[in-house]
């Protein structure tokens, strides 16, 4: 669950994973990298429209920041 | 334990102290009832039995919760118990080195109050000279790091300000704007005609939170809160009574909002007394009003019933005298008249009652 004010969102285990590797340092690119070795049965472009989409919307809420 | 009755958060109500004298003040009318305040050594407990019961967000507000000098061991016991801790204040009385003692003890957002925009209008409604102060508040609150929520309560005299609300709290580089409209119980019930917006007025400023809200995505998020008075059907208060909210009041009723202790004739217990997961089960008090069983008609065959929960049940206890009414802020309310009525009279200028110790009504004196 990711918490911030007033809220909580539950995340799904994907997205959690995602969410855990928004360090700060890592790139797009690299968090794609980490996923496709976890989620072998997709491609990798396939995993990256998804990791774009949804920390475009993380980031509409606030609760991601950074570029894409 | 019935997992549709889970708190989320716990509300720890550490004082009902404040320097300000707000109008429209959250707390009970007879406050100073309740002044012997829980020891450092109770709250630690309730926040440990509150992680437990699955609570995951603290909420330390008041009164004032900064004129609690044991704030530091309970960010501190927050933070080893995983707890995302709000510290909900006004900003005074703070110095910038308690509040980088905050941030290194793991305290995890602050929510500033700001009254209005210009210093003399925020200050009328605080009852303290206060502006200027806060303004340094968030400026600190920003560059520990932190991020910043600004509170604004909106009402009659500053609803014309959203905009440069707006524009304050950009200025500020808040992370999140609050422009909570007014709820009409406690002292701004007292207040309520002097407080009180027209609907136009509302859904201007409605207009502009909304378009900021656009704008600023990604930036800064803008809540806007609505009245109950002006809605269709009530908001579901506190996500239900005693469901996913505990809130425990400075002398340490668990209660199931800010005000349920005005209701005569409900017993709340004192936390401390037994194990807080056994109060949190208890079908009085906290689970006085759980489940629909008490609904009266037209709430019991209304499709609403378990989306409101037949509103609050403070607000039909204040406005009816009968807390198991319907919430006559509701347009099926066969008391709707009052609410009718309430926004009838909005517009009469009143002098503002300030919060502050009241005579009790009974006294002879």
């Amino acid at each position: 669950m990711l918490l911030y004010p007033e809220k909580g969102l539950v995340l799904n285990p994907t997205a959690a994973d995602i969410v855990t590797f928004c360090t700060g340092e890592n790139t797009v690119s690299v968090i794609v990298d980490r996923l496709a070795e976890k989620y072998s049965s997709q491609t990798r472009e396939a995993l990256e429209r998804q990791v774009i989409e949804f920390l475009g919307v993380m980031a509409d809420r606030g609760l991601v920041q950074g570029d894409v | 334990m019935n997992p549709a009755y889970r708190p989320y958060t716990l509300i720890a109500e550490l004082t009902y102290k404040c320097p300000l004298r707000c109008v429209y003040c959250s707390n009970p009318v007879d406050y100073t009832r309740h002044d012997q305040e829980l020891d450092t050594a109770t709250w630690l407990r309730v926040f440990e039995e509150a992680e437990e019961l699955g609570v995951v967000q603290l909420n330390l507000t008041g009164g004032e919760p900064l004129v609690r000098n044991d704030l530091e061991q309970l960010i501190a016991k927050a933070r080893s118990l995983d707890l995302y801790t709000n510290l909900i204040t006004s900003g005074i009385p703070l110095t910038q080195e308690r509040l980088a003692r905050f941030r290194e003890l793991g305290l995890d957002n602050v929510q500033l109050s700001v009254q209005d925009v210009k210093p003399a209008d925020s200050d009328r409604i605080a009852g303290l000279k206060s502006f200027e102060r806060k303004m340094q508040v968030a400026r600190w609150v920003k560059s520990l790091g932190f991020p910043l929520t600004i509170n604004t309560v909106l009402h009659r005299d500053n609803l014309d300000h959203v905009a440069d609300v707006i524009a304050m709290a950009e200025e500020l580089s808040a992370d999140r704007l609050e422009l909570a409209n007014t709820q009409y119980l406690g002292w701004a019930l007292l207040n309520r005609k002097a407080l009180l917006p027209s609907r136009e007025q509302l859904d201007r400023a409605r207009e502009v939170a909304l378009a900021a809200r656009e704008r600023l995505k990604g930036k800064m998020e803008v809540l806007f809160v609505v009245p109950d008075y002006y809605r269709e059907f009530p908001p579901a208060c506190m996500d239900g009574w005693g469901r996913r909210f505990l809130l425990v009041s400075p002398d340490g009723l668990a209660l199931p909002c800010h005000v349920a202790h005005e209701i005569p004739g409900l017993t709340f217990e004192k936390v401390g007394t037994r194990p807080l997961a056994e109060i949190w089960a208890s079908p009085d008090g906290l689970g006085h009003f759980r489940g629909n069983s008490w609904m009266p008609e037209p709430c019991q065959s209304c499709e609403r019933r378990d989306i409101d929960f037949g509103g609050c049940r403070c607000q039909a206890y204040f406005l009816t005298g009968d807390a198991a009414a319907t919430d006559p802020v509701c347009t099926k309310s066969p008391k709707h008249a009052l609410v009718e009525a309430a926004r009838g009279e909005q517009g009469v200028a009143e002098p503002f009652v300030y919060r502050g110790p009241r005579v009790a009504a009974s006294s002879t004196a």
